[in-house]
């Protein structure tokens, strides 16, 4: 990850209970999401949350290099391997949700994994996915509550949003509402 | 919280959360809904949380005590030696019945006055201080047949006197204020949390609203539950537009 890219986000996350919302495309993207992990739980040696809602467990795997993670230091609420077919068992690191999840089920499951506690963090992978399921309503509650959730349990929100085309009208919404916002595709607008 | 002794109410944190442990000694708590919505779980914990603080309770049921006690061995809180202790008493409302002298089936409106005797009876000689009827279907029935309209009000005056909180669960599939019982409607109660089972793409879920709450109508949000060896878990229900 390119120290460059990753910097703005660190520096939005300097307090505890940050909430940031990113949008980026393309490389951009996928370098600030390992890079994130791999700074936080890697270097920090924080734990968190990954709610994959676009890669599935053996992709997130690879691009994140998990293996190389500490151990129990993320855990992944992965509602697309199912989708795909794939016969996986939930583990120390996968949870796995059906697509299109209840949303209320992406809820419970970051209930417990925050309920155990020790998590900082949680990610959001990526508003853009949830968008193809859910309207702007339904997404507008689920953010409002796991937001002011975490706030309670001072964990650092970091939202990403994978732009391509004008932001989508809860884009926009969360945008106004988090702490910062950081927009990471530079040039290619 | 429990006001008075500090320990939390249902032991479902989000729950105790919402309802501010208003639940006081006196108080008569319904739930009601479809058969396996977790309303029986939140009972359970309720009595749990009792014993936990210190607590005698009182369970009645309608199945014998050995298939209650599997039941209540599905949650990890729940610990065998309560029952042998007496901490949590069993109560099938046939064994009650047997205490009155006549068959369930044979009751009559005279008997149920007997059968109130021999509840007052065991709570006070078991200092008990939480009392769940799960299901309360057996007792509705009993006094639908007596017409005994006023039962309810005469057993909350008791709770009431000896600060005794008491949870009556339902098994029902409409909802009350339609009128479908002569015996129970929610003015009764001082809490009302209905239960239903709901889908959302395909997926079944366990939901709760809470109707009413110390007297006041609760704005009736719905919240789905996850119920699990671990204990009950509550997040907000998100519906679709379309449900409005």
């Amino acid at each position: 990850m390119a120290g460059k890219d990753l910097d703005p986000i660190k520096k939005a996350l300097k307090e505890q209970g940050s909430q940031v919302f990113v949008r980026a495309s393309g490389g951009s993207y996928i370098k600030a999401i390992s890079g994130l992990v791999e700074d936080m739980c890697g270097k920090e040696g924080q734990r968190g949350i990954l709610i994959s809602t676009q890669w599935s467990a053996n992709a997130i795997s690879r691009r994140l290099a998990i293996t190389k993670l500490p151990k129990n230091s993320l855990r992944v609420i992965d509602t697309v391997s199912l989708t795909m077919g794939s016969g996986l068992e939930n583990n120390d690191v996968f949870r796995f949700l059906p697509t299109p999840a209840s949303l209320e089920s992406i809820l419970m499951e970051v209930e417990r994994v925050s309920k155990r506690g020790g998590s900082s963090f949680l990610i959001v992978d990526s508003l853009s996915y949830l968008i193809k399921y859910y309207s702007q309503g339904q997404l507008s509650e689920f953010f409002q509550y796991l937001l002011n959730r975490m706030l309670e349990d001072e964990m650092d929100v970091i939202i990403f949003d994978q732009m391509i085309s004008d932001p989508s009208p809860i884009s926009l919404e969360l945008s106004s509402i988090m702490d910062r916002v950081i927009d990471l595709r530079g040039g290619k607008r | 919280m429990d006001e008075v002794t500090g320990k939390s109410v249902f032991g479902v944190e989000k729950l105790d959360n919402l309802t501010l442990g208003k639940v006081l000694p006196g108080s008569m708590g319904l739930f009601y809904g479809p058969s396996s919505t977790g309303k029986s779980s939140i009972g359970y914990h309720f009595i749990f949380e009792g014993v936990g603080s210190g607590q005698n309770t009182i369970l009645i049921t309608n199945e014998p005590a050995k298939g209650v006690i599997g039941k209540l061995s599905n949650f990890k809180q729940f610990k065998e030696q309560w029952v042998e202790e007496g901490f949590i008493s069993l109560f099938p409302i046939q064994d009650l019945m047997g205490l009155v002298g006549v068959r369930f089936e044979e009751a009559g409106p005279s008997d149920l006055d007997l059968l109130f005797r021999v509840i007052m009876r065991s709570i006070e000689d078991l200092e008990v201080k939480r009392i769940v009827i799960d299901p309360g279907n057996p007792l509705v029935t009993l006094l639908e047949r007596g017409n005994k309209v006023f039962f309810f009000q005469r057993l909350k005056e008791e709770l009431v006197r000896r600060g005794i909180s008491l949870v009556f669960i339902v098994d029902i599939s409409t909802p009350l204020d339609d009128g479908i019982s002569r015996v129970i409607a929610p003015y009764m109660f001082d809490y009302v949390l209905r239960f239903n089972r709901e889908k959302d793409h395909s997926i079944s879920m366990n939901t709760l609203t809470i109707e009413k709450w110390g007297g006041t109508n609760h704005p009736h949000n719905d919240y789905v539950l996850d119920i699990s060896r671990d204990g009950v878990m509550m997040a907000p229900r998100i519906r679709r537009l379309e449900e409005g």
